[in-house]
């Protein structure tokens, strides 16, 4: 089988691990550009969230490519978020431009279907003892969360860093260095370089450093390419970044722990953000309006992120106002689609750190005198 | 604050008030008889006027889909009421399995936060994925919150019946009628015509842009799937890959299906909101599998505060008229 999937952050070093140790080929698609967009916006229905037109050109990178992958894993849902309902319209787009062939394994979240879900882990895995698939796992997921501390303290050294750009050659080195790694020992030893390597490039900071929540849809926080780089550009512009999910809580949330109703950062932000969406409403949309009321002393300010038309994001978005009155923090929400010009959002984004350097200057007299 | 008004008993009773808009449509009979049994003076808000929208167009969040943009415009102007309470059902689910859409879910919240100084915002849940008990205590909630007696919140309940046996949509009975057996025209229709899309929609002459009676001035019979029975509409649904977790988008799915394999129906006209989750996708998806179960003609209109009536009629009228000559 010669597999492909979805393009997300740093998935591809887990997954890509994953399934080459169950003897598989992988074709991990292309980084997520303008192109993909374009190619993703004129297949997919016109109103459908961002993502599912980034995945959808994101496959069609990978076929234009490589005809002969036949078949993709991607992950399910059981709503209300559109997420759930992806893999039913991509399937059928995909057919209408001739890749029926293809082979879906989908991994719906086990509390729709328990039995369902052993059964696509099984289609995966081809004649491979039970250690083995342990082995690969245990593999795949310490990268995934090696990746995820790297990244954490690339959000954090990036508006420090000496050199610009430095920060992120020594990020996409360790991708491609982890994508490579072999072991759990050369995984750790690539983490500490990285990490060490980060730290060097610092300067001291100058007390004028600040920080930013990033909160919002999962897609559009977590892949660059459908942000338009926004972590790089808030760096560039001197704020650190705090970003709420990082891709193994995502996956510990929807995938792995999803049947033992576990939720890997507490029931804190539900809590949270009771007073002012009382209820789930899909996908992150209660999560994002509780972590920014859980992180509104702990920053400067929130960016909150979303794909156009986003359902549950919508919902946080019409509270969010009401939030940032309450908790005196400023909320910058950004929509994203095809159709987002990376100018627009960069003087948003340099107005808002502006305006969050003011507002930290001014406290920061008001408290010395 | 509020003109206090009394029963028969000389009682004064609350006033609680009703938008008359997205959730009215799927199930107002319900609340009015469970309203009915608190004996809380009702007041509804008028049908969807153009300043009611345009009230709700600065209120909401621009990228919401035009109907919640008119409930917006509702809730402001029950403020102007002096009602005691708004009642904000928050919708989950209406069906096992499945959910409808999240702005529904969040409805109660949004109106919190965007209507200013709004009577206190009253939101029983309706989940049918929850228990019959935690229904019950839902409404209950909801009635002592209103200052009821839980004597009279457990009959109104016993009214209304548990939303747990009863089948949640219970139409207003002034919009059923409307959907089922279209809207009247003076000469006998020529055509038939299946028009899809949610009863919120629809029914509501000013976020439809008077769609469904344009169609009856051009001699157009609409037919909606309020006319299909549940039973045929969940044989569509059982023979889908994924079973559909939106219950009411995927309703109009099925409907499609049914519809293109009638008979006598001449085509159809699938009507969404700009900016549906749901409709988004699964709207694609009806007319990939009406086109391959033949020829019945389909049109999809998309509609937001931008609709021009002019630009929706030449439309309609092309499409008539398109599907007139294939019949002759």
């Amino acid at each position: 089988m010669k597999i492909t999937f979805p393009r997300l952050g740093t998935v591809h070093v887990g997954l890509k691990s994953v399934l080459e140790d169950l003897g598989h080929e992988v074709v991990v698609p292309p980084r997520i550009t303008e192109e993909t967009v374009n190619l993703g916006a004129k297949h997919a229905p016109e109103t459908a969230c961002f993502p599912l037109k980034i995945n959808l050109g994101s496959f069609l990178e990978v076929f234009r490519e490589h005809p002969d992958v036949d078949m993709i894993v991607m992950a399910g849902g059981v709503g209300p978020c559109r997420f759930g309902y992806y893999f039913r319209t991509e399937q059928d787009i995909l057919t209408d431009l001739g890749y029926g062939h293809v082979n879906w394994v989908v991994m719906e979240p086990p509390r729709g279907n328990l039995r369902q879900s052993l059964d696509s882990l099984g289609a995966l895995n081809d004649g491979c003892s039970t250690w083995q698939v342990a082995a690969a796992l245990r593999l795949g997921w310490r990268k995934l969360v090696a990746m995820d501390d790297i990244l954490k303290t690339v959000h954090r050294v990036r508006a420090h860093e000496t050199q610009r750009g430095a920060a992120s050659r020594i990020f996409r080195a360790a991708v491609t260095q982890m994508e490579n790694a072999d072991s759990l020992q050369e995984v750790d030893q690539i983490a500490r370089q990285t990490l060490r390597r980060l730290q060097n490039i610092c300067r001291e900071d100058d007390g004028d450093t600040v920080r930013v929540a990033i909160v919002g849809e999962i897609y559009v926080s977590m892949e660059p390419g459908a942000n338009l780089h926004i972590e790089e550009a808030l760096g560039y512009l001197g704020a650190e970044i705090h970003r709420t999910i990082m891709v193994t809580d995502w996956a510990k949330e929807n995938i792995l722990l999803d049947f033992l109703r576990w939720d890997s950062r507490g029931k804190d932000h539900k809590e949270a953000a009771k007073p002012y969406l009382n209820h789930f409403v899909g996908g992150e949309g209660q999560a994002s309006v509780g972590s920014t009321v859980l992180l509104a002393d702990a920053v400067d300010g929130v960016v909150h992120l979303m794909p156009f038309t986003c359902m549950p994001e919508i919902v946080a978005q019409s509270v969010m106002p009401q939030v940032s009155k309450d908790y005196d923090v400023p909320v910058l929400t950004l929509v994203f689609d095809e159709h987002t010009g990376r100018a627009g959002v960069l003087t948003r984004l340099e107005a808002f750190v502006d305006l969050l350097r003011r507002r930290r200057r001014k406290k920061g007299q008001r408290s010395i005198g | 604050m509020s003109a206090v008004s009394r029963n028969a008993d000389g009682v004064s009773v609350p006033r609680v008030g009703f938008c008359r808009a997205l959730l009215y449509h799927i199930q107002w009979d319900f609340w009015k008889e469970y309203l009915d049994g608190l004996g809380a003076e009702i007041v509804l808000s008028p049908p969807t006027s153009k300043e009611m929208l345009s009230d709700g167009l600065k209120l909401a969040v621009d990228d919401t889909c035009l109907p919640v943009k008119a409930f917006y415009g509702h809730a402001q102007w029950l403020t102007t009421e002096a009602v005691d309470f708004m009642l904000v059902p928050r919708l989950v689910s209406l069906e096992k399995h499945t959910y409808i859409c999240p702005k529904f879910m969040g409805l109660p919240d949004m109106i919190r936060t965007a209507v200013a100084g709004p009577p206190p915002v009253i939101d029983p849940k309706i989940d049918i994925r929850q228990s019959a008990l935690r229904q019950r205590a839902s409404l209950m909630n909801a009635a002592s919150d209103m200052g009821f007696s839980p004597r009279s919140a457990r009959e109104a309940i016993q009214q209304a019946g548990s939303p747990y046996r009863r089948k949640m949509r219970t139409m207003s009975s002034r919009v059923k009628p409307a959907l089922k057996c279209g809207h009247s025209s003076s000469k006998q229709s020529a055509m038939k015509m299946a028009v899809l899309g949610h009863p919120y929609l629809l029914a509501d002459d000013v976020t439809s842009a008077g769609l469904m009676w344009a169609l009856a001035d051009m001699d157009v019979k609409p037919v909606t799937l309020e006319s299909v029975d549940d039973e045929i509409l969940q044989e569509y649904l059982q023979d889908l890959p994924k079973k559909v977790f939106w219950s009411e988008g995927g309703r109009l799915l099925a409907a499609a299906r049914h519809f293109s394999r009638r008979d006598d129906i001449d085509g159809i006209i699938q009507v969404n909101a700009f900016g549906c989750g749901s409709d988004s996708l699964l709207g694609e998806e009806a007319q990939r599998r009406v086109r391959q179960e033949g020829s019945c003609p389909i049109l999809s209109v998309s509609l937001d505060e931008h609709s021009g009536e002019a630009g929706l009629l030449t439309r309609l009228e092309a499409f008539c008229d398109m599907v007139k000559r294939k019949k002759q």
